[in-house]
């Protein structure tokens, strides 16, 4: 078995992660970086797996790949992480099996996934996540359908557009929830230097030959894969208007995200302090804005994981949590306090428009009670919301009594798809707010992994036992 | 704010939910308090066994009452996934007939039914175990329950019947005036009632201490595992042969719940509780996965294709004695029933009936003086 | 570029090696399994996170269409064919 030991394990292979690595190996530490992907990139980043980098973007990612490889940091791509256990064990698993790193110091940049919300039928083949979207885009030269509705929230859905431009796949519809222009006016004006980048974004939008504003998607129709939606008139107290409700027939593709939700699965397998903004995406790691450290010694947290910021932050906040790493193991060079003075400002700058941006455009306040009670919640159980909304009325509470009772969380995605939908579900019929609903603490494994790969990486070293 | 009921449950995982609809079965207003989500705790995280093989030979007419009361509650209320799976216990070495015999031996002598299969009879009853065992018993009256399922039947029960549940209301304090049990303390504000039953799992001492009343109960860290749902594989309950020595399979429980998840857990040392133990949140060890994952696939090589999906820790209340504390305990009004070791899941209903059978003034239908809780204390004293 | 040739249900199907299976799933058709209770899914999250894209890939059950780079000669099973999947 692959037995790994280092001074620095990064785990996540995208803007942060990347950051981090090449920071900390340029201080003198061994690192290496652990990614689920094919390659390195993350999902900013995101390389093509045939043709390499492809557009400006991906040039960028490749770049910062080359400078950790020249910083000598060593990449295991493909390997996803599922165990941490005491005294720094970090278990791996990849098509050849399991890999056991042991590291002194750990940097988590897991990053974010769409954060979803249910409605009748979102289960249907043809409703996915923008993100889905996009990948299948750029990693698959794939479009996700002939006529492609991209709903939701947040200038993330401009970017997808502009993806899918780009494979000649433009949406035929953009339902964005928010109204006011205003409020992103306001926010370039203070931050001049984005004004180029929301030009194009906003360009990519208009391409798109319907684009409503104050609209949601109430509904995805079909038999055996969607065929229609229904959309709905959203106030900006987040108030669906179902009774003003239209059909819009001949979608093939409908693409409906609400943000990102940070990753926090093994930051909180690691018993880092966690906190609740769901402007922020909802449950984030806390990290120390002067050096990324969480609450747990040797455990740094960077990028999306530390609350939805974009990339930017998450290419300083990773740098400096390499600094900062190393640093904490005595790799340090005589620049190194002045580099981390000048990430810290950086930082804050860069975190705070993010922030702003996320706050401007947070998913409608009832979004979760589009979900009518024969609707699917938990995609893995086949829980429905009726079936969350008796279990509550029958007393048990919160996200982790929902769980109990109606096996919502329970299945092989562990929550992740569902959480954020039934803690809103839990804290609307329970009159609580919903960082009181609380989130399911992750436990061992964080994915599947095959049995015998769990028999051979949980052997004791030196036990003689080791093929 | 204060609250007023006949009497206050504290606890609601299956012992409390059970206490609860006994007691307001008997008419009484019951409020249950629970510092968390109802089975949350204790109770869901348990494999809840139903069954009478290889227990303490002086429990057999509790727990037969017991298996008994789960297959009627069953028939009345049956979406707890209640199945009469039977029970088998491998053996790895002949070295462990002669335990084996003497288990069923004495189970035999009660009136119970289980036997000795050779490898070729348990395949019969459990096709995929094809592992090297030597032999198996093999217990037909045990059952399995789905445990957030149960305690949420009987929590339905207690609530048909008037009882109100408070979750979220930790119990901080017992109030006592004049040598007799007012009330509890919570989170919440205070609840009052003249009977107060604490059915806390390991947090029980805790909250009789506030009352004078010394429970000599300590938490035990347990562990479990769950695969992926996969077809129905596995019929029964497999576990491994109590005997004397140590059998190197430890404990083993393997089954395959409803929702298709295999459910398992071997442990082979007792492991040590850190003290705050039962207030942590623990994660499972790794000597324990790499042994329960080791032995699920010495019985059932065909498992080697699922993959591992889940892992938890609950920290069950064991007492001196293995047996659990269940009866009248300092203040007038005070009852206890904790102390299960982990075996709570068949219990639970016989000392539910313990409890409002005594507080009743009528006779429980077994003997109940085996786990009264000051039987430690006469112990000392004499 | 390389061009191979896998097998979905059998059928031999064009591919370019390297690329997400998921994405060629989904061009073949969006759904890809169906749930014990016959209902159909596809890709979803496209990411690795939410377990829908779940195929055979040779052999071997449950396996994510999205997480898994096209081989030369791999065998794909979705189970649609057959109602429920094993």
């Amino acid at each position: 078995m692959r037995r790994i030991e280092t001074d620095i394990l990064v785990v996540g292979g995208g803007p942060a992660g990347l950051s981090a690595a090449t920071s900390a190996a340029g201080a003198g530490a061994r690192v290496d970086l652990v990614d689920a992907g094919a390659a390195p990139g993350g999902q900013y980043w995101m390389q093509d797996p045939v043709a390499g980098a492809t557009t400006t973007q991906s040039a960028e990612g490749s770049a910062a790949i080359a400078a950790a490889r020249a910083a000598g940091v060593a990449i295991h791509s493909g390997a996803e992480v599922w165990a941490a256990f005491p005294g720094g064990e970090i278990m791996a698993h990849d098509a050849e099996g399991p890999v056991v790193f042991q590291a002194r110091s750990i940097v988590v940049a897991s990053g974010a996934q769409d954060r979803v919300y249910p409605f009748p039928g979102w289960t249907l083949p043809g409703v996915m996540t923008p993100g889905a979207g996009q990948r299948l885009a750029k990693l698959g030269k794939t479009a996700p359908g002939k006529r492609i509705a991209l709903a939701g929230n947040g200038p993330f859905l401009y970017a997808v557009a502009a993806t899918l431009a780009s494979i000649d796949a433009t949406p035929k519809l953009l339902l964005e929830s928010g109204k006011a222009r205003a409020p992103m006016l306001g926010l370039l004006a203070r931050h001049p230097a984005r004004i180029a980048e929301a030009v194009s974004l906003l360009a990519a939008a208009r391409a798109v030959p319907n684009w409503r504003r104050g609209h949601v998607v109430t509904e995805a129709l079909g038999e055996d894969r969607v065929e229609a939606i229904r959309i709905a008139p959203v106030d900006d107290a987040g108030t669906v208007d179902t009774a003003r409700s239209e059909r819009i027939d001949g979608i093939d593709a409908l693409l409906v995200g609400w943000g990102f939700r940070p990753m926090i699965e093994l930051t909180a397998l690691l018993r880092c302090r966690h906190a609740y903004d769901r402007a922020l995406g909802g449950w984030y790691c806390v990290a120390s804005p002067a050096t990324g450290l969480t609450s747990v010694e040797g455990v740094y947290a960077a990028g999306e994981v530390t609350g939805i910021a974009g990339s930017r932050p998450a290419r300083l906040s990773g740098a400096l949590a390499g600094l900062s790493a190393a640093a904490g193991l005595g790799f340090a060079s005589p620049g190194n306090e002045e580099r981390r003075k000048r990430l810290v400002r950086a930082l804050a700058s860069a975190r705070s428009f993010g922030h702003e941006l996320g706050r401007l455009a947070p998913p409608p306040a009832g979004i979760a009670d589009l979900a009518n009670d024969d609707t699917i919640v938990c995609r893995c159980e086949n829980v429905t919301r009726g079936e969350i909304a008796a279990a509550l009325a029958e007393g048990t509470r919160a996200v982790a009594g929902a769980k109990m009772w109606t096996r919502a969380g329970m299945g092989r995605c562990q929550g992740r798809v569902c959480g954020s939908a039934v803690a809103e579900i839990a804290a609307s019929l329970g009159g609580t707010e919903i960082a009181a609903a609380g989130f399911n603490p992750p436990r061992i494994p964080l994915r599947p992994v095959p049995l015998p790969a769990v028999l051979e990486a949980t052997r004791a070293a030196g036990t003689g036992e080791t093929h | 704010m204060v609250t007023r009921a006949d009497a206050i449950v504290v606890g609601a995982g299956v012992v409390g939910a059970a206490v609860a609809a006994a007691l307001a079965a008997d008419g009484r207003r019951v409020t249950v308090l629970e510092q968390g989500v109802p089975g949350g705790a204790v109770s869901g995280a348990s494999l809840a066994c139903i069954g009478t093989h290889m227990m303490d030979e002086e429990e057999l007419p509790l727990l037969a009452w017991c298996c008994d009361a789960w297959s009627a509650l069953s028939e009345k209320a049956p979406r707890f996934e209640y199945s009469r799976s039977g029970q088998l216990r491998f053996l790895k070495h002949d070295g462990e007939r002669r335990s084996a015999e003497t288990w069923i031996g004495i189970e035999r002598a009660a009136g119970l039914s289980p036997e000795l299969l050779e490898p070729e009879a348990v395949r019969r009853i459990e096709p995929e175990l094809t592992g090297p065992i030597v032999a198996a018993t093999w217990s037909p009256n045990s059952a399995t329950v789905n445990p957030f399922l149960a305690v949420r039947t009987l929590i339905d029960a207690a609530r048909a019947d008037g009882a109100t549940i408070v979750a979220g209301a930790a119990a901080t304090r017992l109030v006592t005036s004049g040598g007799a049990i007012t009330g509890v303390e919570t989170a919440l504000g205070r609840f009052e009632a003249p009977l107060v039953v604490i059915a806390g799992g390991p947090w029980t001492q805790t909250l009789a201490a506030t009352a004078g009343v010394d429970l000599p109960i300590v938490p035990r860290k347990a562990q479990c595992l769950a695969t992926v749902a996969t077809r129905p594989v596995i019929r029964t309950v497999v576990g491994a042969c109590k005997a004397e020595g140590g059998v190197d399979a430890g404990y083993t429980q393997i089954q395959q719940a409803a929702s298709g998840q295999v459910l398992f857990n071997t442990v082979l040392e007792g492991g040590v509780t850190a003290a705050g133990g039962r207030d942590a949140v623990p994660e499972v060890d790794r000597a324990f996965v790499h042994d329960s994952v080791d032995t699920l696939l010495f019985l059932f090589p065909r498992l080697a294709a699922l993959d591992l999906l889940r892992s938890w820790v609950r920290y069950e209340a064991v007492t001196p004695d293995d047996r659990f504390l269940t009866g009248a305990a300092g203040p007038d009004g005070l009852f206890i029933a904790a102390g299960d070791g982990g075996t709570g899941f068949v219990r639970s209903l016989g000392m539910a009936r313990i409890i409002a059978d005594r507080i009743a003034g009528r006779q429980p239908p077994f003997r109940d003086d085996i786990y009264r809780p000051d039987r430690f204390a006469e112990r000392a004293a004499a | 570029m390389s061009e191979v040739t896998i097998f979905v249900d059998g059928e031999p199907v064009p591919a370019e090696a390297g690329r997400p299976l998921g994405a060629l799933m989904h061009r073949l058709g969006p759904a890809m399994r169906r749930t014990e209770e016959g209902a159909p899914r596809g890709l979803f999250c496209g990411m690795g996170v939410c377990f829908d894209c779940l195929v055979t890939i040779d052999g071997v059950a449950d396996r994510r269409a999205c997480m898994t780079p096209i081989r030369d000669g791999m065998r794909v099973e979705t189970g649609l064919a057959g109602g429920t999947p094993s």
